[in-house]
């Protein structure tokens, strides 16, 4: 039955996914380019201070790119869902509402895990070609909380596209805005290393918040 | 289930309040001070400070804000107020710029009579933040040894960068990005022919081109000895320090001066503060009572005729005025204006019980999560959001909250009121 | 035997405007039943209480036992849901909304599905969002009796059908529910469809009242009698002025009254001789009704009135 779901996904969001996963590709191949232009206009050691010492990365065009794809993947899966209410179709199904929920929920989570691993193998291909594995590895804790945003990203869009509350709907969107906040400050490259386990917990409690809005949706939802 | 996900929601609730009400608070009410500018007067041989005031401008203040606003405030140790020109007056050594344009310079302090020259080439400052020290900012332990005799008065990046390995100190050349052997090999060899045992403990130097000449790195290893590392003419030079390793040195900041007194400042395992001298690599201590460098900041500050240590954390600032041998003449401790609470900060403490805060501080460049609990006066908001809460419960609904949310709003005072509202709404 | 369904006190408001404050109905198995009533009565409402998407302020509703906002899975799989608009998951193929619905219904049969879409002529790939609303309809209709429930809930099965598309929906579905012990409850605006299909009708008016009653029954009862209007030249007939309320009053037995330029239609369930008496006690002449050929709809706007 999960793959059931999983397929129906699948079938939604294939094709704007696979545009979005083409956006990210665009995005590595520019920064790619531009970091190759770094080191042509300059010699490789001064391009190393300004990057490794100075903290002015190569990769910053990145930041928000990952908060753009959570809340598409979000908007592909959802939308449509919400559109003439179709998510009832889904909600009749003999199954919990819970389990469709998270099914639902683990196909996009999975869906931008993709995209963010694509991004952050990326990133350290890219940097491994020019840097040493200090540079791989500052790139990399600095995009990581980056990444948790387009989560957090995905997992408010949920929230707020799954309520049938516009009141409720405003407040998911706070909440969602709130938790991507925590991951997207403007601090040194690397800064957030030792918070990034700690900071898994909000993304691990807008999981299970989901199926609030959800069961009110079936349920509990006053017309 | 359903409660599971409400008591969930709620959290989440609380918890992006608690970060984010704070935070918006301070920015419509609270006003950032930076810390106090304390320095000792070689005119008046007593301190004199500069600050933000914080709350109601005193009218004594208020006298001698000619040029400038009235809540920055000159004043001498005593408390007296004085004017933003006497206070440059007192500080000719730092003002010597505007001292000149005024016709004070050459000055005559001590018996000693000194031009700009002469200051210009006798001042200095060391400095020494908690948040530079290794495990508190998130650098890339990867360095560049310049070549300290470039034969010419700029110095330049080498193509190669080194890193400390358990075994190695390991040079990877830029252009290729790969690892030079032979440079490897042979600083490696030179440094275990001194008796370096790797791994090592810290790196210790000035990184930039931006300075009058380098003396390459101190390199502290396994066993706290500490190694002092050049590359002259492209060959490595290596001194082993005779700096005694129960001293556990914790970092050294280096900062090369055309004087070539001082390397810079060193720091030993148990929060000692020292100058490390060009003779022998002779540490001297700074008489820092009370200095904790993992919440501190340090600054000395050289002059013609004296050297002051000032040190200070979030709220207290210190300060030794020294001669030109390091014994202290003075000592002078300040509550910062900055530590004061004004009446916003006052009703923060009732409406927050605790603040959730996510971020970089003062002594940390890394980003850390912390509670930070409010003041007894936080008692008086969260019991006012519990009966705000019962009372507004008991006249919309007709019935009495929950024992649970109560407690809920009770510890949590205005984010827990928040997550109930929005609790009720939903249902 | 138990009802299908079972409504009991049912209250609901949307703020402060209640819909119903007491409604009770109760649906034995095996029948076909038709919601009617005018826009506005409370229709979707009701219906969306028995698909389980709203909560009801205060009553009971129960499908199969247990409270249509919480039904466990396992009656999910005996209810079929068609929901206005015949909303589907546009996104898929044919052959895809297929392999998305079967592995969850035990009873499902592909092959009766398969039965209803052939019909449209398309590949399996076809995809649902490029049918008409009719060829949508008829996927829909065969997902739904591929699941094989035993409860149909049809919200305006309707809606967005021409006639062939909804006489071929009724087809489908008559010779569907021949073979077993099959209850459907149904709403519609085409109220001639039901003429043939339903057993059992429920009108619900403004407030929550209720009427539940065999088609067969409500055809043979429900009258209509004519009266023309005086012209005020001696002519006989309804005098110019006359008030609707003070026939309404004259006659308790008048269901509703359709006032026309030249003449009144007076709509009731009792034989037009108690009419035609009550009229004459008024001084208004009831040997002059005419009986008036009803069909369904006829009956049906007799019954609810117009507007």
């Amino acid at each position: 039955m999960i793959q059931a779901i999983f397929r129906k996904e699948f079938f939604k969001i294939r094709l704007l996914t696979l545009f979005t996963l083409a956006a990210h590709i665009a995005v590595l191949l520019f920064i790619y380019v531009s970091t190759r232009r770094l080191f042509i206009l300059d010699h490789p050691e001064v391009v190393w201070y300004r990057v490794l010492h100075l903290g002015r990365i190569h990769y910053g065009l990145l930041k928000y790119i990952p908060l753009i794809s959570g809340i598409l993947i979000a908007c592909f899966q959802f939308l449509p869902e919400m559109l003439g209410e179709r998510f009832r179709l889904s909600l009749h199904l003999p199954v919990s509402p819970a389990f469709v929920a998270l099914s639902h929920l683990v196909v996009g989570i999975t869906v931008y895990c993709i995209m963010a691993l694509v991004d952050l193998c990326g990133l350290g291909l890219i940097t491994g070609l020019f840097f040493p594995w200090q540079g791989i590895e500052i790139s990399l804790l600095t995009a990581l909380p980056w990444t948790m945003a387009g989560a957090g990203a995905y997992l408010g869009m949920a929230l707020a596209l799954l309520e049938p509350d516009f009141r409720l709907k405003a407040v998911n969107l706070i909440i969602g805005a709130g938790v991507t906040g925590l991951y997207l400050q403007n601090v040194d490259p690397g800064a957030y290393g030792p918070s990034l386990v700690l900071l898994i917990v909000p993304l691990l409690l807008m999981m299970p918040a989901i199926l609030l809005p959800v069961l009110r949706f079936r349920y509990r939802r006053v017309g | 289930m359903n409660r599971n996900a409400r008591a969930i929601y709620s959290i989440l609730i609380i918890l992006v309040s608690a970060v984010y009400l704070p935070l918006l608070y301070d920015k419509l009410f609270m006003d950032e001070v930076e810390k106090t500018h304390l320095f000792y007067s070689p005119v008046s041989r007593d301190f004199i400070l500069k600050e933000k005031i914080v709350g109601k401008v005193p009218e004594a203040a208020k006298g001698f804000a000619f040029d400038h606003h009235s809540n920055l405030a000159y004043l001498k140790a005593d408390g007296t107020y004085v004017s933003r020109k006497t206070f440059e007056r007192h500080l000719p050594f730092i003002y010597y710029k505007n001292m000149e344009i005024l016709g004070v310079l050459p000055i005559t302090l001590n018996g000693q009579t000194f031009d700009k020259r002469t200051i210009k080439a006798q001042r200095r400052v060391l400095e020494l933040k908690a948040r530079e020290l290794t495990d508190r900012y998130p650098g890339v332990p990867f360095y560049p040894l310049l070549e300290s005799n470039p034969g010419q008065a700029r110095l330049v990046f080498p193509e190669n960068r080194f890193r400390m390995t358990d075994t190695q100190m390991e040079f990877i050349n830029a252009d290729a990005n790969i690892v030079d052997r032979v440079l490897t090999e042979m600083y490696t060899h030179a440094l275990e022919k001194k008796g370096f045992v790797f791994p090592a403990r810290s790196l210790n130097g000035k990184f930039t081109v931006l300075k009058p000449f380098d003396e390459g790195v101190f390199i502290v290893d396994h066993n706290f000895h500490v190694f002092h590392v050049k590359r002259v003419d492209d060959t490595p030079l290596i001194v082993k320090t005779p700096i005694l390793p129960d001293w556990k040195i914790r970092a050294i900041k280096v900062s090369e001066n055309k004087e070539k007194n001082y390397y810079g400042m060193a720091l030993s395992g148990d929060g000692h503060l020292f100058l490390l001298g060009y003779d022998n690599y002779g540490l001297i201590p700074m008489p820092l009572a009370g200095y904790d460098p993992d919440r501190m900041d340090a600054k000395l500050i050289f002059n013609p005729l004296y050297c002051t240590a000032v040190y200070s954390d979030d709220t207290i600032i210190r300060a030794v005025a020294m001669d030109k041998n390091f014994v202290p003449i003075k000592t002078f401790v300040h509550t910062m204006s900055r530590a004061g609470i004004t009446g916003a900060g006052k009703a923060r403490n009732v409406l927050f019980p605790f603040t959730l805060t996510l971020g970089t501080t003062l002594s940390s460049g890394y980003v850390t999560a912390r509670i930070v609990p409010g003041t007894i006066w936080s008692l008086v908001g969260m019991g006012l959001c519990v009966l705000l809460f019962t009372g507004g419960t008991k006249i919309y609904t007709g019935q009495w909250p929950r024992g649970i949310r109560i407690i809920t709003v009770a510890v949590t005072g205005v984010y827990g009121l928040i997550a109930m509202i929005i609790a009720a709404v939903s249902e | 035997m138990h009802p299908v369904i079972h409504v009991d006190h049912l209250c609901h408001r949307y703020g402060s405007r209640y819909i119903y404050k007491d409604l009770n109905f109760a649906l034995a198995p095996g029948k076909i039943y038709g919601l009617l009533g005018k826009n506005g009565v409370g229709k979707t409402t009701l219906i969306k209480i028995l698909m389980g998407f709203l909560r009801p302020v205060s009553g009971r509703c129960t499908v199969f036992g247990e409270d249509s906002h919480a039904l466990t899975p396992a009656v999910r799989a005996r209810i079929g849901l068609l929901f206005e608009g015949h909303v589907a998951y546009e996104f898929m193929s044919i052959r895809q909304i297929e392999k998305f619905y079967a592995p969850f219904y035990p009873n499902w049969d592909k092959r009766i599905y398969y039965r209803m879409v052939d019909k449209l002529k398309l590949s399996p790939g076809h995809l649902i969002r490029q049918m008409s609303c009719g060829q949508r309809s008829q996927v829909v209709l065969g997902l739904l009796m591929a699941q094989q429930p035993e409860l149909l809930l049809l919200d305006d099965y309707s809606i967005g059908l021409d006639a062939g598309y909804r006489r071929l929906f009724l087809d489908e579905m008559r010779e569907y529910l021949n073979l077993g012990n099959r209850t459907v409850f149904l709403t519609s605006h085409v109220i001639q469809d039901m003429e043939d299909f339903v057993d059992e009708v429920i009108f619900l008016e403004r407030g929550g009242r209720l009427m539940t009653t065999s088609l067969e029954q409500f055809k043979n009862r429900f009258a209509c009698y004519r009266l023309k209007v005086s012209n005020g030249n001696g002519t006989p007939g309804i005098p110019q002025g006359m008030k609707r309320e003070e026939i309404l009053s004259a006659c308790p037995m008048l269901e509703n009254i359709e006032i026309h330029q030249d003449y009144w239609d007076l709509f009731t369930f009792a034989t037009g001789r108690e009419l035609a008496g009550a009229l004459n006690t008024r001084n208004l002449p009831g040997n002059l009704l005419e009986p008036v050929n009803l069909s369904l709809e006829d009956a049906f706007i007799g019954y609810t009135g117009r507007y």
